[in-house]
């Protein structure tokens, strides 16, 4: 077989653009070995630490991590501020425009406006999720857009949340703890779902004030009362948003309403909040939540959840909540906490979430996006199948993050990997073309039980075990005639196996 | 109508002391969550009663704008925008429809006024789970799993009651969750699939290289120490079942169109696997939108978009189904009703006591059964919120015992000691 045919069998069309990738550049130059074998006990660091930070292995980074450590890579990560990411700018570029815009100005545009937003919020999301450079920021971002859930269902929300995306989850999601707390309650997207915009003195609305305690901060056995509840609903009354036709630059933003507030004296968590604060009563709530060691607790043990397992051991919650209390709520140092964790490095395997396997499916062939809004529109059909559009769960909690809320939905991940091999996801295209180059430059043979072999080691951080070779050999022998098409049904198996649901 | 608060208060408490016990809920606890599936086995053994539709309203529905309780002053006092006007009142805007002179049914829900006549639609009205919590996601998780109050149970109530019976039924879709994630209910040692849409319900590309990827990705599967092989087995056995049956043409009987929603999408397919009789013991449904804390809307708005979505959905599968409601039971619930009292927001915050429906082939009470407590604030749960004087556990055990053939209660729902309501024929 030569690369033509191989080619051809995948339906690619070679272009000068595809052969200029950086996989091929990075990956050609690894030191024999540099996939050494490793089973699920004594698993490649390397790749551990990768699919753990990041949104997927790709060979680059892969190469980037063997030469700097995985020390310097998670510092890295974290001081992502200073960690270029050339590219991003022109992967976001059809998008960059509408996510820069305020919601005031988007509702006055045209009348496609909302599916327009909607399109660049997911386009944005998916494109720094694909080729951003700081990954674990983009993973945080992800983790406070659920955290702080709000539900796009439709215009203006949808508009509302290209600010809130903006503002409050990329703003802060490497920052203090105070800041993105405060960065929400201010948001006219929050203030908008959980319906505090219009909450008056008279009747109060809760919603709020509710979510606040038992999502956003304490937990529903944080150690508040419904009491509470009711008592912060009077202290958020009158933070609204301005009306764009009330202003004269038309912007939907953050406004005290004075005459909407209950100016009488509280008492939240125990605390005294007395007659006459005004709007400072709302900040001294936050301060109050911000700084309490349920929140603490509650935060490190999402973080853990989300970073170690879906059983977070209580010693690393605990440890991580004492580090969150003495540095103010440090997102960053709670992190660091995390990763420097001897659980951290012996996690069991953590299921990935649909879009999360989507993203990895994606980033393991340098996909390359041909026709961005026809991608997008095949991207949220199939998310749509597996539950999980970006912005999408339906309720303040935000996506679920164990096993058994997926489990149970396995085939249109089956049908994603097939479809990604099978180069069938319209609008992108899955580049192969650096991973021959690869192959090449590696010695590998266009041997199907090579290529198998060496893609193991590459996805999965560890070689095939001979039972799962066995099945591989026995399904492509059983479909295909060719290497050719027994690579590439293959390759949809392993992608579609269950290691590679995991992180 | 007799006033039992003090009942419900009893029982709280008699909740209270038993959650401190070690139970079956919280020796599960430790387990992981997949657990339960190879540590059950069927317990009872029975023949087949009838098909289980569970539909639940999330976001804690507005009960009391549902089944209207037009009887009382309070009711309208309560709510001066959003109250339901009286089945009598003057003028020509929509009104409530009566059912019994004290209760009638929301305009929107007429579709459901023939079925509650005709006697297989019955509302429970001050009922739910006796916890107290207002959390939408702690009071969804109590109700679904059986256990309010009690933190830990990972398994669901439809899940224990299909894993303690041996019907004989050798099917691999026993369940199904409609949508695309298995509802909490289900959890269990069964091993229920999420179906979005059965027409997309297969494998891409040929059938003969998608077959055997089918069965070498169960192969894989099966090495998989997670356990996602039960999943993974189940959701090939699925493929297997509904390409047999041909969903493209099945035509609903008796004259019926389904609205086009996925609410209804999912009672079609339900319809479609009851009459295709490929096993089907019970399936989940949700519709959500229901936490209307403003702009709830009255006789027209908000909620009442979706009272038409549940009433058309709910009216088209009872015509369609026609004589076959007879191997049928369905029941509606939501995780809380919501405030007597309207807020500013005309809207509602999140209450207490809500109502559930049921409708089948073999009820024996009128259109709407109730201890009424009454709505004054003296009687209110907390001073504010409709009070519970019937467990949803009562009724579902009683669903359970008359119509599904599971006696097991203990197993299902742990620690409880039911009321008879005398709601079904056996």
């Amino acid at each position: 077989m030569n690369r033509r045919q191989f080619l051809q069998t995948f339906g690619l069309a070679t272009t000068a653009a595809l052969q200029t990738s950086t996989l091929h550049r990075a990956l050609a130059s690894l030191p024999p070995g540099a996939f050494a074998p490793a089973n699920l006990i004594d698993r490649d660091p390397i790749a551990h630490v990768i699919s753990r930070l990041t949104f997927g292995v790709t060979p680059d980074l892969y190469q980037h991590v063997q030469t700097i450590g995985s020390q310097a890579f998670i510092e890295e990560q974290l001081a992502f501020e200073t960690l270029a990411d050339p590219d991003i700018t022109t992967h976001l570029n059809p998008y960059a425009e509408v996510l820069g815009k305020n919601a005031g100005v988007l509702l006055k545009e045209s009348e496609g406006m909302a599916q327009v937003a909607g399109q660049a919020l997911l386009g944005g999301t998916t494109v720094r999720a694909m080729y951003s450079q700081r990954q674990l920021y983009e993973r945080m971002v992800h983790f406070f857009s659920d955290h702080f859930s709000i539900y796009v269902s439709s215009a203006p929300l949808t508009f509302m949340k290209v600010d809130d995306d903006r503002d409050v989850a990329r703003a802060y999601a490497m920052g203090t703890f105070r800041a993105i707390l405060g960065a929400s309650a201010h948001s006219p997207a929050m203030l908008d779902y959980l319906d505090n915009a219009t909450s008056a003195k008279d009747a109060p609305n809760e919603n709020y004030a509710r979510e606040l305690m038992e999502l956003h901060t304490l937990s529903v056995d944080g150690g508040y009362t419904e009491t509470d509840v009711k008592e912060v609903a009077r202290c958020f009354t009158g933070w609204s948003m301005t009306r764009p036709r009330d202003s004269e630059d038309g912007l939907l933003k953050y406004l005290y309403r004075p005459r909407l507030h209950d100016d009488g004296a509280k008492t939240v968590l125990g605390t005294t909040i007395p007659a006459g604060g005004g709007e400072r009563d709302g900040e001294q709530v936050l301060d109050l939540l911000a700084s309490h060691s349920s929140t603490a607790e509650f935060i490190s043990y999402k973080l853990v959840r989300r970073f170690v397992s879906d059983f977070p051991p209580d010693a690393l919650v605990q440890a991580c909540a004492e580090v969150f209390m003495q540095t103010g709520g440090d997102i960053r140092a709670v992190l660091r906490t995390i990763f420097n964790s001897e659980d951290f490095w012996n996690a069991p395997p953590k299921f990935k979430q649909p879009y999360e396997y989507t993203i990895s499916l994606l980033r393991a062939f340098d996909t390359i996006i041909l026709d961005g809004n026809r991608f997008l529109r095949n991207m949220r059909n199939s998310l749509d199948g597996m539950g999980q559009i970006p912005f999408h769960w339906p309720a303040p909690n935000g996506f679920p993050d164990v096993q058994g809320a997926w489990a149970d939905n396995l085939l249109p991940r089956w049908n994603m990997a097939t479809a990604i091999v099978g180069n069938q996801l319209r609008g992108a295209q899955t580049n192969t073309e650096p991973f021959l180059n690869l192959l090449e430059s590696r010695g590998v043979t266009l041997d199907p039980e090579a290529v198998f072999a060496f893609l193991a080691q590459y996805l999965l951080g560890r070689p095939l075990t001979t039972d799962e070779n066995g099945i591989l050999m026995d399904f492509v022998n059983s479909v295909a005639d060719t290497p050719e098409s027994q690579i590439m049904n293959g390759i949809g198996l392993l992608l579609a196996s269950p290691a590679f649901q995991y992180r | 109508m007799t006033c039992s608060h003090c009942k419900t208060l009893s029982r709280r408490e008699m909740l209270q002391n038993s959650a401190a016990l070690a139970t079956l809920g919280t020796a599960h606890a430790a387990l992981p969550a997949w657990m339960p599936r190879l540590a059950f086995s069927p317990k009872h053994q029975a023949p087949r009663g009838d098909v289980l539709v569970s539909i639940f309203l999330r976001g804690g529905a507005d009960a009391l704008n549902m089944i209207v309780p037009h009887g009382e002053d309070a009711y309208y006092t309560a709510r001066p925008q959003l109250a339901i006007p009286r089945p009598d009142a003057s003028g020509g805007d929509p009104k409530a429809l009566d059912l019994d002179g004290f209760f009638g049914i929301h305009p929107a829900l007429s579709p459901l006024l023939p079925i509650f006549q005709g006697g297989q639609l019955t509302a429970v009205h001050a009922t739910g789970s006796p916890h107290d919590s207002r959390s939408h996601f702690e009071a969804m998780s109590f109700m679904e799993r059986g256990t309010p109050g009690e933190q830990g149970m990972t398994t669901g109530w439809i899940g224990r009651h299909l894993g303690t019976l041996d019907t004989g039924n050798g099917s691999p879709i026993r369940a199904v969750g409609w949508g695309t994630a298995v509802q909490a209910a289900l959890r269990g040692p069964i091993s229920p699939v999420a179906i979005k849409s059965i027409v997309d319900y297969h494998l891409g590309g040929d059938e003969k290289a998608a077959a055997a990827m089918l069965n070498s990705l169960n192969s894989l599967y099966a090495l998989d120490s997670e356990s996602l092989h039960a999943s993974a087995e189940a959701t090939k056995s699925a493929i297997e079942v509904v390409a047999s049956i041909n969903y493209a043409s099945y035509i609903p009987q008796n004259g019926t169109t389904y609205p086009e929603t996925d609410f209804t999408m999912a009672l079609r397919q339900t319809a479609a696997l009851i009459r295709a009789d490929v096993g089907l013991e019970a399936a989940c449904i949700d519709l959500g939108g229901w936490d209307t804390h403003v702009n709830q809307g009255g006789a027209e708005g908000t909620q009442a978009q979706l009272m038409t979505q549940l009433s058309e959905g709910l009216a088209a599968f009872h015509a369609d189904l026609g004589p076959d409601m007879q191997k049928v039971s369905v029941v509606v619930m939501s995780e809380f009703g919501r405030r007597v009292e309207e807020n500013g927001g005309i809207g509602t915050d999140h209450g207490h006591g809500g109502a559930m429906l049921l409708m089948s082939g073999n009820l024996n009470k009128g259109p709407v059964v109730a201890n009424w407590p009454g709505l004054a604030p003296d009687v209110l749960d907390r001073g504010e919120d409709l009070a519970i004087t019937i467990d949803y556990r009562d009724i579902l055990s009683e669903l359970l015992t008359s119509r599904l053939n599971n006696p097991l209660i203990n197993e299902i729902f742990p620690d409880f000691t039911t009321n008879s309501l005398g709601l079904f024929s056996v």
